[in-house]
């Protein structure tokens, strides 16, 4: 049999032209997500912190229309700079947050921080040298007295600039920064540690490095809710006997030291810890 | 290990036990359906013992460090904001905590916490299980967008209940409206923009505490926990105490 012709298919329409679809904007970098936006030109516009004052709240009903634009911001500061390690060490850091904490504020409104995140990425963390090189960039910070805060992170340990900087910006100004990094002076909180029964009387025990300079520390002790039970403060030996009120058997309670050398040029800073040697105990 | 090899009449059922640290236990017993057994292990020679988990738990215990909150808000049906954190803990006959991993602790065990009210635990559920197996304790978070007093009580399986505690859930006020940003030619929403809201009693430095923020994709925001009660928080956390400061 022979089979059927198939029917001529239809002219097929000339497709439109598909118009060209406008480049998407670049989604911008992690870091700078914060307070920024994008222009259709990739260009970053750095958004301003509105403060709304007055606003009046009466439970349980809901205030509404507190709508708010955040405009660009203008006529601010360029505040740059490298970190560098104190040691003269190469910068390895991984991580580390650059905060300008504003010293003028007479009210919340006026209390701004500005923050800026640095991430080192690399493909083989062995070639440290050019991979961790890390420098800071804050745009348009308004003029104004500030206090420069940074703290970073290696892959061994902690850093920071130490009491930080205090910087002051005019409009428009550009100022560079470069923080000098101290390493930490690593903690370790000895006893009570891994929820032991302790008896009173009975002390607080840690320990720094052996080549450790002169430090300072205040030991805290805290309950179950964060309540702080017992402090006590200016201590230069790695020892505290409790001598607060009497601890109740029927909770756990915590313990945490803070320190600094007594030149106040670096900070302790308490060796990382998991369930099994959590700062925690309970009494018998 | 416990290994058991019949006699060859089968009137009988050798039962042989192996454990780390111990004498084997060797033992024939009368061949029938079921039969309850206690055998003792005695310890091996020249090795310490290792102890068997010490069950000393007898009961549990509820704890509400802040039994007062704001009364949450449900913006999506899986999520809620706020919220009360309860801890459930193991103790003994003598009320001490007796956790897993604590000195002494128990072995780990299941229970069930309850609540009354419209309150809910995460996931929608006015009853939860969770499981107490480390040193702290378990931490679950209540919720409630009703203001109401609800009780949680916990139960398990050979533990004496908890003593039920009470949780006061608190009308709270709201702020919302519209947050737009500027993106170079007009105001849009903040698609791409991370955008955070703190709320200052007004004229101060405060900030008050445990309050939400919430703002979709269009830029719709809402900041819920506003209540007296998060504002007299805030002001006695600085130790500046003392409530003349409030607007």
């Amino acid at each position: 049999m022979e089979p059927a012709d198939f029917p001529d298919f239809p002219d097929i329409p000339d497709f439109p032209d598909i118009p060209d679809i406008p480049d998407f904007p670049d989604i911008p970098d992690f870091t700078d997500l914060f307070g920024n936006s994008t222009t259709s030109d990739g260009d970053t516009v750095y958004l301003q912190t509105v403060c709304v004052p007055g606003i009046s709240v009466t439970a349980p009903r809901d205030t509404a229309n507190v709508n708010v634009d955040l405009g660009p911001r203008e006529n601010g500061a360029h505040v740059y700079g490298s970190l560098v390690r104190e040691d003269g060490e190469p910068v390895d850091f991984v991580f580390a947050t650059v905060v300008l904490y504003s010293q003028d504020a007479q009210t919340g409104c006026e209390q701004m921080e500005w923050i800026k995140s640095i991430i080192s990425f690399g493909d083989d963390l062995s070639e440290v040298e050019d991979l961790y090189s890390m420098s800071y960039e804050l745009n348009q910070i308004p003029a104004g007295t500030y206090l420069v805060r940074c703290t970073a992170l290696s892959e061994e340990t902690q850093f920071t600039n130490g009491a930080g900087e205090l910087i002051t910006l005019a409009p428009g100004e550009d100022k560079e920064v470069n923080l000098i990094m101290k390493a930490a002076i690593p903690v370790t909180l000895e006893s009570p540690v891994d929820y032991p029964r302790i008896s009173p009387p009975f002390s607080f025990v840690w320990s720094v490095p052996e080549d450790t300079p002169s430090m300072v520390y205040d030991v805290f002790l805290i309950d179950r809710c964060g309540e702080m039970v017992w402090s006590q403060t200016d201590l230069t030996g790695t020892e505290a006997a409790y001598t607060g009120p009497a601890l109740s058997n029927q909770t756990i309670y915590s313990w945490y030291v803070l320190s600094q050398t007594e030149d106040e040029e670096n900070t302790g800073g308490v060796m990382n810890f998991g369930y099994s040697e959590a700062p925690e105990f309970l009494v018998e | 290990m416990i290994s058991t090899l019949a006699s060859p009449n089968h009137q009988h059922l050798l039962y042989r036990v192996e454990k780390e640290g111990f004498e084997p236990f060797e033992q024939e017993y009368p061949f029938v359906n079921s039969q309850f057994l206690t055998i003792t292990l005695t310890p091996g020679e020249g090795t310490e013992p290792t102890p068997p988990p010490s069950d000393t738990a007898a009961g549990l215990r509820l704890t509400v460090c802040d039994p007062e909150s704001p009364v949450s808000q449900s913006e999506y049906d899986y999520m809620y904001t706020g919220g009360v954190y309860i801890i459930v803990d193991l103790i003994d006959a003598n009320g001490r905590i007796v956790n897993p991993g604590t000195e002494g602790g128990a072995a780990k065990r299941t229970v069930t916490v309850n609540v009354t009210g419209s309150a809910q635990f995460e996931y929608d559920a006015q009853s939860t299980e969770v499981q107490v197996d480390n040193p702290s304790g378990e931490t679950i978070t209540l919720y409630d967008s009703v203001a109401e007093e609800v009780t949680v009580s916990a139960s398990a399986p050979g533990l004496t209940d908890a003593a039920p505690v009470s949780v006061q859930f608190i009308s709270a006020g709201s702020i919302s409206g519209l947050i737009q940003i500027w993106d170079g030619e007009d105001y849009t929403a903040p698609l791409f923009t991370t955008v955070d809201a703190t709320v200052y009693v007004a004229g101060t430095l405060e900030p008050v505490f445990d309050v939400q923020f919430l703002m979709d994709t269009s830029g719709e925001y809402t900041i819920t926990g506003l209540a007296f009660r998060n504002i007299r928080r805030s002001i006695q956390a600085d130790g500046t105490g003392g409530f003349s400061r409030l607007p």
